[in-house]
């Protein structure tokens, strides 16, 4: 088997949302529905010390996120009916549509908040790596898009030689479900189990 | 506050069918302690559609919450792995042997010796499909979910509102009348108060577990603060529940006393549930 990743170059991203804009328009998404998102984690202080001088901690910067198609996926481990699926070949997780009955289980279970149930489709959506982009030999549209060559894909063993695993905040420790993001950390980024920030734009993201 | 609102029917289904279960578990101790006769087995039988009712409301309650509840039986595929699988198929073990139960009791195919050991099969696959209900809702990327303290809620529930529900059952059929029920009554008020004080201690756990958690997105203890209002109702309801199933276990009158507590307690128990999809909160986004 192949298992596929993305990376995610955090010291290119500006948070321009093309990635996000370029998915909703190849997948004709509609409002409410995104299968890549781009979360804006911050925080910090800025502080006046004893002699004026004002000293700041803050930071902020976006990551953007989709399914990361886990080698432990949550989804498909609580998914009542298997419509949620590891491809053998690929290692991409994908909905069954035919299976699917929308209990939206993956939704809840998901870390990454990736699966969401459409009720007007009548089951479970996400992003599929670009399934059949990627069998014609082309990338997820979302890396295509990307202006500041913020995201890649490729295969793990390609993946893994440009970042660590999916280990910066907003995102949970990677040790939960494996997934196949690697990451490379901007000066701001915060390890995952730090506190120090939150996400600010959760009415566009959660 | 939204998953709760989106999870409405899923509330239902836990607040009705563990309720109704409970009553099947308790009702069992009324053929092991109680000398009845046929009319009043009969008509206990007859009553025990009220909690057989619940239980079918419930489940059909929770066909509301799928997107394509015409495929609901593809959940049977993901029994062993999947919580809800192993839920919802605990749940119908329970459910059909409820039913034949039932169905054989109200067809007079029921002896006196093979009734009292399937009234105690069924409630023990009362208990645990109670049991397998929280279950159901423990995921590790669920931190505010993922405790055994949910299922000691759902089983305390079950118990306390199926202690009320059974005794209003026994009411109805008069299964009182002229027979010695003291010891009946002292179980379903051990049973009922065991309840109260499983569910309470589980909450007090529970939500203390909810102001320790952390995410991005969202602090455990802001859910946990904009559910309180709803937790002190619920209170409220659980204490009018308890003394009503006091008054109807060791005073005059049974029906009127254990009806009103197991609207009370019904109503505490979907507070209960109602405050707990409200706390859903992932680990990570």
């Amino acid at each position: 088997m192949t298992q596929y990743a993305f990376h995610f170059d955090a010291t290119r991203c500006t948070g321009c949302k093309t990635c996000e804009f370029s998915c909703k328009d190849y997948k004709d998404l509609g409002l409410g529905v995104a299968y890549r998102k781009v979360y804006e984690c911050a925080g910090g202080e800025t502080l006046r010390d004893a002699d004026g001088c004002f000293k700041t901690t803050c930071f902020s910067y976006p990551v953007s996120i989709s399914c990361n198609h886990c080698d432990n996926p949550a989804c498909t481990e609580v998914c009542p009916t298997g419509a949620m699926h590891k491809d053998e070949d690929t290692g991409l997780v994908s909905v069954d549509e035919g299976k699917c009955i929308g209990c939206g289980y993956c939704h809840m279970a998901c870390p990454y908040n990736s699966p969401k149930v459409d009720r007007e489709k009548g089951h479970s959506v996400k992003c599929d790596g670009c399934a059949e982009r990627i069998a014609a030999g082309e990338s997820p549209v979302c890396v295509e898009a990307c202006p500041a060559r913020a995201l890649a894909f490729g295969t793990v063993e390609d993946m893994e030689k440009l970042g660590e695993r999916a280990n910066i905040a907003p995102l949970p420790e990677a040790s939960l479900t494996t997934p196949n993001l690697f990451v490379k950390a901007c000066a701001d980024a915060q390890p995952s189990d730090s506190r120090a920030g939150k996400i600010v734009n959760p009415l566009e993201v959660l | 506050m939204e998953t709760a609102l989106n999870e409405l029917p899923l509330a239902i289904f836990t607040t009705l069918a563990p309720m109704g279960a409970g009553a099947f578990a308790v009702l069992a101790a009324a053929f092991c302690t109680m000398n009845l006769d046929d009319v009043k087995i009969k008509a206990i039988d007859r009553f025990s559609l009220i909690p057989l009712g619940l239980i079918a409301v419930g489940f059909i309650a929770s066909f509301f919450h799928l997107a394509s509840p015409l495929k609901a039986y593809g959940v049977f595929s993901g029994i062993g792995h999947s919580p809800l699988s192993n839920e919802i198929a605990v749940g119908m073990v329970f459910f059909v042997a409820a039913i034949v139960y039932v169905a054989l009791g109200f067809a007079g195919k029921l002896s006196a010796s093979a009734r009292k050991p399937f009234a105690l099969v069924v409630a023990v696959l009362a208990l645990v499909f109670s049991l397998f209900t929280g279950l159901a809702y423990m995921m590790p990327t669920i931190p505010s979910w993922d405790s055994p303290l949910v299922s000691l809620e759902m089983v305390g529930s079950a118990l306390l509102g199926g202690a009320l529900l059974a005794l209003v059952v026994l009411a109805l059929a008069k299964a009182f009348d002229g027979v010695d029920g003291h010891v009946m009554k002292s179980v379903a008020f051990l049973a009922g108060v065991i309840g109260f004080v499983a569910v309470a201690v589980a909450l007090v756990g529970h939500f203390d577990m909810l102001g320790e958690l952390w995410s991005p997105a969202v602090a455990g203890v802001s859910l946990a603060e904009a559910v309180v209002p709803f937790l002190w109702a619920a209170a409220v309801c659980g204490v009018v529940g308890v003394a009503c199933l006091g008054v109807a276990s060791f005073g005059k009158s049974v029906l009127v006393p254990a009806g009103v507590g197991a609207v009370a307690s019904l109503v505490g128990i979907f507070l209960v549930r109602f405050a707990f999809y409200a706390v859903w909160m992932s680990i990570g986004l």
